[in-house]
C-alpha cells in the first residue's frame, strides 16, 4: 500500500524519472568562453535543490557562472518555521547597472534581513552592491558604499534622479523607502529625508519616469497592502500558509514630482492617482498609445491591473479596463506580479505580459492600438506553461538574435503547491517551482525551450527576479536571477547561433534625464522589419537594469535605420549602424521626422 | 524543469494511480500538520474506502474530500480509480478534469471530453471546456463549446459573457453587445460582465456608456458566482476553517444569516479560540439583531493581537444601538482610522461627543457625515439639533426641513423644525411643522401645546383657544396643557378669546393639588383672578409663586412685576 510520508513523494520520483529522462536530450556544443567564464573561483556553495548538480548537466542556450565570476550573494528573508510573515515570501529585487562608473555593469542585490521586522532584534543582512572588475569578477563593495540599507528590502529602481550623469537607486521595503544619490565611483548616500520622499507603505516594484515633460525623472511607487502581521492564515488542509492579498486592505500607490535639486513632491491625489487603492506589486512606465506622453502599467495581485494613461497635464486616468488590460481574457482579475514590456508580435506597439499565481495562467495583453488590449494568451502559446506555475520576474529579450522577442519568466509559489516539486527537506521545499523560457518562432508565437536551459530551467528555487543583462559584454544578454533564501545566480548566454547579429543602442538627450527614459527606440532592419524597445530601467518584478536598448538582428549585418520617439515627444531618425557594436545616439544629432514620412519610408 | 516535465509527472501521476488503485492502493496524504477535523475527515473517507475498495462510489467520495483540502494529487488518484470501477458515472471525469486545469490544461481537456461522452450537455463543463481551449490558443472550438452552452441554457450568464468577449475578440461588437448586455441584465453587478461590456461600448466608440460601465465593474464586488451543481458538492466537503469563513460568506451575502451563522458556529466548534472565526460571528449576529452576542464575540476576537478594521466598525454600530456610546466611541475612532470616509462612524461619534458635551466636535462629525452621505437622515437631524442649540438656527432649519421632506411623516423630526421655527420667530413655518406632526400624533399632549403655542405666535389665538379646549378632556393629567388653556384664557390679547371666569375654572383646578401649586401654576391663578378682577387674591397667589422662586430665576423679577401691576388693579391683558 503507498502510504508516503509526506503527499509530495510521489511528485518528486516524478520530477526525478523526468529529469533523467530529460537530461541527455539536447547536448550543445560549448559555446565561446567569455571573459567571465575564464575565471577560475571555488566550487559552488549553494548547489540547487535538484536531481543533478551544475557539474553533470548538459550544455545549454544558458550556463550558470555565478561561482565563476565570484557572485555569493544569498537572500535572506529572516523567515522562522511557522511564522509565515507574508513580505518574506515577495521580496528579492536587484539592479544592473554601473554603480561606480567604469564602464561595466555591476549587481546590486536587495535583502530583507536576517530578521523578521517584527523581530525586536535589529537586522545584520544589508542590500548588497557587487563591483564588476576587470575580467569579469564580481567583488563585493557593500561596505562604504552606503547602499547597505538595512530596511526590509523587497526592491529597487535606478535612474538619474538629479541628472548628475549616473544612477541613483530608490530601494522598496517593507517600511519606509530609501532614495540613495550616486556620489559617484561606488559611494551612494541616503537623501530619502532631504528628498521629501516618505513612503512608508509596504512598498514592491518603482520605477523612474518623466510624467510630466520638464526633463527630470519623477517617480512611481507602487505599494502593496496594508499587512497585519498577526494575521494567520491557512491552506485548504487548514496548514498555517502564507496570507493571499485578499485579507488585507490595497495600499495606494504613489507618484512623487522632482521638483529640482533633490526634492519631490507628492503628487499622488492631484495627479489622480489615489483614485485607486489596490494591492500592487509591479510596474512598467512606457507609452502605451504612442500619444508621446509615458503611461504607467500596474500589476496588482487580485485586484485589476491599473493602466494609467497620461491625460498631458499632470493627471492620469485609469483606463485599463475600457482598454482591456485590467482582467484577463475571463473578465477575471488575476494575481499581477511583474511585467513583461516589449513587442513581440512586431507590430510596432508595446504588448504586456504578466505573471500570475498557479492555476492561472500569465497573460499576454496584446496592444491593438486604439482598439486598445487584447487577451491573446492562448493565442500565441504564452499560457499553458505557465498555468501550474506562480510566475514573478519576466522579461522579453531576444536571447537567440532572430530578431524576435523571447521571453524569461522565473517562479515560485507563495502558498504551499498542492503538488510540492520535490521531496528535499526544509520549508520552502514546498513552494519551489522552475523557471521558463520560451523562444519566440519569429511569428509572434512561443515555444517552451526551458528543456533546452540547463540550470536555469532546472533548478528549483523560489525565484523572483529575472534581469537580462550583457554581463559579459560580448553582445547577447545574460540572465541574473534572484531567489528567496537562496542564492542569485547568473547565467551567461550561449545561445546565439553564429552569424546572428546584434545591436546595443543606448540614447541620451542633453541636460536632464540624460537616459531619456520614456523614449522609443525602433531600429530597421534592410528587409524594413521594424524591432521597437522602450527606454526603460524598471520591468519585471522588483528589478531594474540599466536603460539600454539590445536588438537581435538575426542575419542582418546592420541595420538601414534607427528612429527615437524622445520623451519630449519629438520624434528623430538616424543614419544606419553596422551590427555587432554598442551605440550611444544623442538627441539633435539626427534628421526629424514625422510618423507619417517613417510610414510611408517603411 | 518544464512544462512537458510537469505533463509528464502529473500523466506518471495518474498513471500511478491507476496502478495503484489496481493494486487496491489507497492513497493518503500527509496530515501531520492539518487541522484535527481536516485530518479526521479524510481519515474517516479514507476508511470507508479501504472497507469497500471495489465500491466506485467510496473512491469518487474520498476523491471529493481530498480534492476539497487541496490534496490534488491524491484525488486525481481515487477520481482515477472511481472512474475506472465505474466508467459511466458522470462525476469522476468531471471532478479529475477540474483537479488536471490546475496543472495541465491538456490532461484536462481530455478529462472533460471522456466526461461529455457521458454527457455532453452540462452546461459547466462546456464553460470549462471552453476556457481551457481558449487557454490552448483554440479560440474556434471555444466558441462552440460556449454556443453550445448557451444553446443549453440561455440564462446562463458564464456562458453569454463568454460568447461575448470571444465576439469582441472576433470584431463582431453587434453579437458582443447582444450577449454581455443579455449577461448584464442577468447579473447586473457581476464584474466580469461589466468589465468585459466596457470594452465592447469602448470599440463601439460608445465612450460614455463605456466609462460609465467600467465605474461600475471596478466596484462591483466580485463575480457572480459560477453555478456548477455538481462541484458545489465538492466544495461541501470542505471542513477546514477557511471553507466554513467561506460559506458563511457566500451565505451572509445571499442574506441567509442564520445559515451563515452555524457555518460559523461548526468553525466555532473546531477553533474556538480563532479570533477571525469570532470576529465573523460579531457581524452575523450583529445582522442578526443579536447585539450583546455580538459583542461578546467581538471582544473573544479583539483579544487577539490581529487587527480587525471591519469588526470595529461593527462593534461602534452595535455599542451605538445598545446606548454603549463610549464603547461606540471608541471603536468608531479606530475605524475611522481605516475608514475615514464611513459616514456611519462620523454620526455615531458625532452622537457620542453630543453625549459627552462637546458640541462643536459633534458637529464636525456630523458635518462630514452629511457630506459624505447626505441621505444620512439620523446625522443630519443630529446636526440639526445641535446647530439649532448653539444658536445657528438658519443653518439647523435648512438641514431639518431636509430631514422633514426625506421623512414627511416623521413625528420627531416635525416637532424639532417646528420648535427650532419657533425659535426663529417663524411661526407661520413652525405652526405647519407641528400641525403635521399632531395630526401623525394626536396624543402627544407636548406636541399639542406646541402646535398651540405656534398658534398664538402666529398670533391664530382662537384657533390656539380650540386646539386647547378640545385636548384637555383627552389628556386629563396634562396639566401643562390645561396650564397652557388657562393662561390663553386670562391673558390674549383677544379679547373675544379671554374668558376670565373659565381661566379661574381651570387655573383652580390645576392648583387644586398642593402638589402642584408650582411658580408657574400660580402665575396663571393670579393672572385669572386678575381678569376677573379680584386682584386681592390675585395678589396672594403672586406672593405665593414668588416664595416659591429661587431668587437666582429669571422668572421671579417677572412675577415681582406682575404682582406690582395687579397690586395696581391692573389685569395682565392690559400689559
Amino acid at each position: 500500500m503507498t502510504n508516503p510520508q509526506r503527499w509530495t513523494r510521489p511528485v518528486a520520483t516524478g520530477l526525478l524519472a523526468a529529469a533523467v529522462a530529460l537530461a541527455g536530450c539536447e547536448e550543445r556544443s560549448p559555446q565561446t568562453a567569455s571573459p567571465a567564464s575564464a575565471v577560475t573561483t571555488p566550487p559552488p556553495a549553494d548547489p540547487p535543490p535538484t536531481r543533478s548538480t551544475p557539474s553533470t548537466r548538459a550544455p545549454g542556450l544558458f550556463t550558470e557562472i555565478t561561482t565563476e565570476i565570484g557572485l555569493d550573494f544569498r537572500h535572506q528573508s529572516g523567515h522562522v518555521d511557522g511564522t509565515h510573515f507574508m513580505a518574506e515570501i515577495l521580496g528579492g529585487g536587484a539592479a544592473v547597472f554601473d554603480a561606480d562608473g567604469d564602464g561595466n555593469l555591476d549587481l546590486y542585490f536587495v535583502n530583507a534581513g536576517d530578521r523578521l521586522p517584527t523581530d525586536a532584534a535589529a537586522n545584520t543582512a544589508p542590500n548588497r552592491l557587487y563591483l564588476q572588475q576587470p575580467g569579469g569578477v564580481f567583488r563585493d563593495a557593500t561596505a562604504g558604499s552606503g547602499l547597505d540599507d538595512m530596511g526590509y528590502g523587497m526592491g529597487c529602481t535606478i535612474g538619474d534622479m538629479d541628472d548628475d550623469g549616473d544612477l541613483d537607486v530608490y530601494v522598496t521595503n517593507w517600511g519606509a523607502d530609501t532614495l540613495f544619490r550616486n556620489d559617484g565611483n561606488g559611494v551612494f548616500t541616503d537623501v530619502t529625508e532631504a528628498a521629501g520622499i516618505d513612503n512608508r507603505s509596504w512598498a514592491c516594484s518603482a520605477s523612474f519616469l518623466d510624467y510630466d515633460r520638464d526633463g527630470d525623472l519623477d517617480l512611481y511607487v507602487a505599494n502593496y497592502i496594508d499587512l497585519d502581521p498577526a494575521r494567520i492564515c491557512t491552506d485548504d488542509a487548514g496548514r498555517p500558509d502564507y496570507c493571499g492579498p485578499k485579507a488585507f486592505p490595497g495600499v495606494t500607490d504613489r507618484l512623487y514630482r522632482n521638483l529640482g535639486e533633490g526634492r519631490f513632491e507628492d503628487v499622488t491625489a492631484a495627479a489622480g492617482i489615489a483614485a485607486a487603492a489596490y494591492a500592487g506589486l509591479g510596474v512598467v512606465c512606457a507609452d502605451f498609445n504612442r500619444d508621446g506622453w509615458v503611461d504607467i502599467y500596474v500589476a496588482n495581485d487580485a485586484d485589476p491591473n491599473d493602466l494609467w494613461i497620461n491625460q498631458g497635464d499632470g493627471t492620469f486616468l485609469d483606463d485599463a479596463i475600457i482598454l482591456g488590460a485590467a482582467f484577463n481574457r475571463h473578465g477575471q482579475p488575476e494575481a499581477g506580479m511583474g511585467i513583461g514590456v516589449g513587442d513581440p508580435d512586431r507590430d510596432g506597439d508595446l504588448d504586456l505580459y504578466v505573471t500570475h499565481l498557479m492555476e492561472e495562467t500569465n497573460t499576454y495583453y496584446r496592444n491593438l492600438g486604439s482598439l486598445g488590449f487584447d487577451d491573446a494568451t492562448g493565442a500565441v502559446n504564452l499560457g499553458e506553461a505557465s498555468v501550474g506555475l506562480t510566475g514573478f520576474g519576466v522579461a522579453f529579450f531576444d536571447f537567440d538574435h532572430d530578431a524576435a522577442l523571447d521571453v524569461a519568466v522565473v517562479n515560485g509559489a507563495v502558498g504551499r503547491r498542492p503538488q510540492a516539486m520535490t521531496s528535499a527537506a526544509g520549508f520552502l521545499s514546498d513552494y519551489v517551482e522552475p523557471n521558463l523560457l520560451l523562444r519566440n518562432d519569429g511569428t509572434g508565437r512561443f515555444v517552451d525551450v526551458t528543456p533546452q536551459t540547463g540550470g536555469y530551467g532546472e533548478t528549483l528555487e523560489l525565484s523572483r527576479g529575472v534581469i537580462p543583462a550583457d554581463l559579459d559584454a560580448d553582445g547577447d544578454l545574460d540572465l541574473i536571477v534572484t531567489n528567496i533564501e537562496g542564492p542569485a545566480r547568473v547565467y551567461r548566454n550561449d545561445a546565439p547561433a553564429a552569424g546572428s547579429n546584434w545591436l546595443r543602442v543606448r540614447v541620451r538627450l542633453a541636460g536632464s534625464n540624460r537616459d531619456a527614459l520614456g523614449a522609443t527606440i525602433t531600429a530597421v532592419r534592410p528587409d524594413g522589419t521594424r524591432l521597437i524597445r522602450p527606454v526603460i530601467a524598471s520591468f519585471g518584478y522588483l528589478t531594474a537594469v540599466e536603460p539600454e536598448a539590445h536588438f537581435g538582428l538575426g542575419d542582418a549585418a546592420e541595420v538601414s535605420r534607427l528612429i527615437v520617439d524622445w520623451p519630449d515627444g519629438r520624434r528623430e531618425a538616424f543614419p544606419g549602424v553596422a551590427a555587432g557594436q554598442r551605440v550611444e545616439v544623442r538627441q539633435g544629432a539626427g534628421q526629424p521626422a514625422s510618423p507619417d514620412v517613417e510610414a510611408d519610408q517603411s | 524543469m518544464n512544462r512537458q516535465r510537469i505533463i509528464a509527472i502529473f500523466a506518471a501521476l495518474i498513471l500511478t494511480a491507476g496502478v495503484a488503485a489496481r493494486a487496491d492502493d489507497i492513497p493518503l496524504p500527509d496530515l501531520s500538520d492539518a487541522q484535527p477535523q481536516v485530518r479526521e475527515k479524510i481519515l474517516a473517507s479514507h476508511a470507508r474506502v479501504e472497507a469497500g475498495r471495489g465500491r466506485s462510489e467510496a473512491w469518487g467520495r474520498y476523491g471529493m474530500v481530498l480534492h476539497a483540502h487541496s490534496c490534488l494529487t491524491e484525488a486525481a488518484h481515487a477520481y482515477a480509480a472511481a472512474r475506472r470501477l465505474s466508467p459511466k458515472e458522470y462525476r469522476w471525469p468531471y471532478f479529475e478534469a477540474i483537479v488536471s486545469q490546475k496543472v495541465d490544461p491538456r490532461r484536462a481537456l481530455e478529462l472533460f471530453d471522456a466526461a461529455r461522452a457521458i454527457d455532453p450537455d452540462y452546461v459547466p463543463a462546456l464553460i470549462h471546456r471552453g476556457r481551457l481551449l481558449e487557454t490552448l490558443g483554440d479560440r474556434e472550438a471555444a466558441e462552440q463549446s460556449y454556443a453550445r452552452a448557451v444553446e443549453l441554457d440561455p440564462d446562463s450568464c458564464p456562458a453569454l459573457l463568454h460568447q461575448g468577449k470571444l465576439a469582441l475578440q472576433n470584431g463582431d461588437l453587434s453579437v458582443a453587445v447582444t450577449a454581455l448586455e443579455a449577461a448584464a441584465r442577468l447579473a447586473p453587478e457581476d464584474r466580469a460582465v461589466l468589465a468585459t461590456l466596457a470594452r465592447v461600448y469602448q470599440r463601439a466608440g460608445r465612450r460614455a456608456d463605456a466609462r460609465a460601465v467600467a465605474e461600475r465593474a471596478r466596484s462591483a464586488e466580485a463575480q457572480t458566482p459560477f453555478s456548477d451543481p455538481l462541484y458545489a458538492e465538492v466544495r461541501w466537503e470542505a471542513v477546514n476553517i477557511r471553507a466554513f469563513q467561506q460559506r458563511a460568506t457566500a451565505l451572509r451575502d445571499k442574506g441567509d444569516f442564520a445559515a451563515a451563522r452555524r457555518e460559523l458556529v461548526r468553525a466555532e466548534r473546531f477553533a474556538p479560540d480563532d479570533p477571525s472565526v469570532q470576529a465573523a460571528l460579531a457581524e452575523i449576529h450583529w445582522r442578526e439583531g443579536n447585539l450583546l452576542a455580538a459583542v461578546t464575540a467581538g471582544r473573544r476576537a479583539l483579544a487577539s493581537d490581529m487587527r480587525f478594521d471591519d469588526l470595529h466598525q461593527v462593534l461602534a454600530i452595535v455599542h451605538f444601538e445598545l446606548d454603549h456610546f463610549d464603547e461606540a466611541d471608541h471603536h468608531a475612532v479606530i475605524a475611522l482610522r481605516e475608514t475615514p470616509d464611513d459616514p456611519d462612524l462620523h454620526v455615531i461619534r458625532g452622537e457620542a461627543l453630543t453625549r459627552r458635551g462637546e458640541i462643536d466636535a459633534a458637529i464636525g462629525h456630523l458635518e462630514v457625515a452629511v457630506t459624505l452621505k447626505p441621505d444620512a437622515d439620523a446625522g443630519r437631524l443630529r446636526l440639526g439639533q445641535l446647530l439649532a442649540r448653539q444658536g445657528r438656527l438658519d443653518e439647523a432649519v435648512t438641514h431639518l426641513t431636509a430631514v422633514a421632506q426625506a421623512n414627511p411623516r416623521d413625528v420627531e423630526t416635525l416637532a424639532i423644525l417646528g420648535l427650532t421655527q419657533m425659535r426663529r420667530q417663524a411661526f407661520a413655518e413652525a405652526e405647519t411643522a407641528l400641525a403635521a406632526a399632531t395630526t401623525l400624533a394626536p396624543k402627544n399632549p407636548g406636541l399639542i401645546r406646541a402646535h398651540a403655542a405656534a398658534l398664538i405666535g402666529a398670533r391664530r389665538f382662537r384657533e390656539a383657544a380650540v386646539r386647547l379646549e378640545r385636548a384637555w378632556p383627552l389628556h386629563p393629567e396634562a396639566w401643562g396643557l390645561l396650564n397652557d388653556l388657562a393662561w390663553l384664557r386670562a391673558t390674549c390679547p383677544d379679547a373675544s378669546v379671554r374668558n376670565g371666569q373659565a381661566a379661574v375654572t381651570h387655573a383652580e383646578t390645576l392648583v387644586a393639588d398642593p402638589a402642584r401649586r408650582t411658580p408657574s401654576h400660580l402665575d396663571t391663578l393670579a393672572a385669572a383672578y386678575a381678569e376677573t378682577g379680584r386682584f386681592g387674591p390675585a395678589v396672594k397667589a403672586m406672593d405665593e409663586a414668588i416664595a416659591a422662586t429661587p431668587v437666582s430665576s429669571p422668572s421671579r423679577e417677572a412675577y415681582v412685576q406682575r404682582r406690582v401691576r395687579y397690586q395696581s388693579q391692573r389685569p395682565y391683558h392690559a400689559e
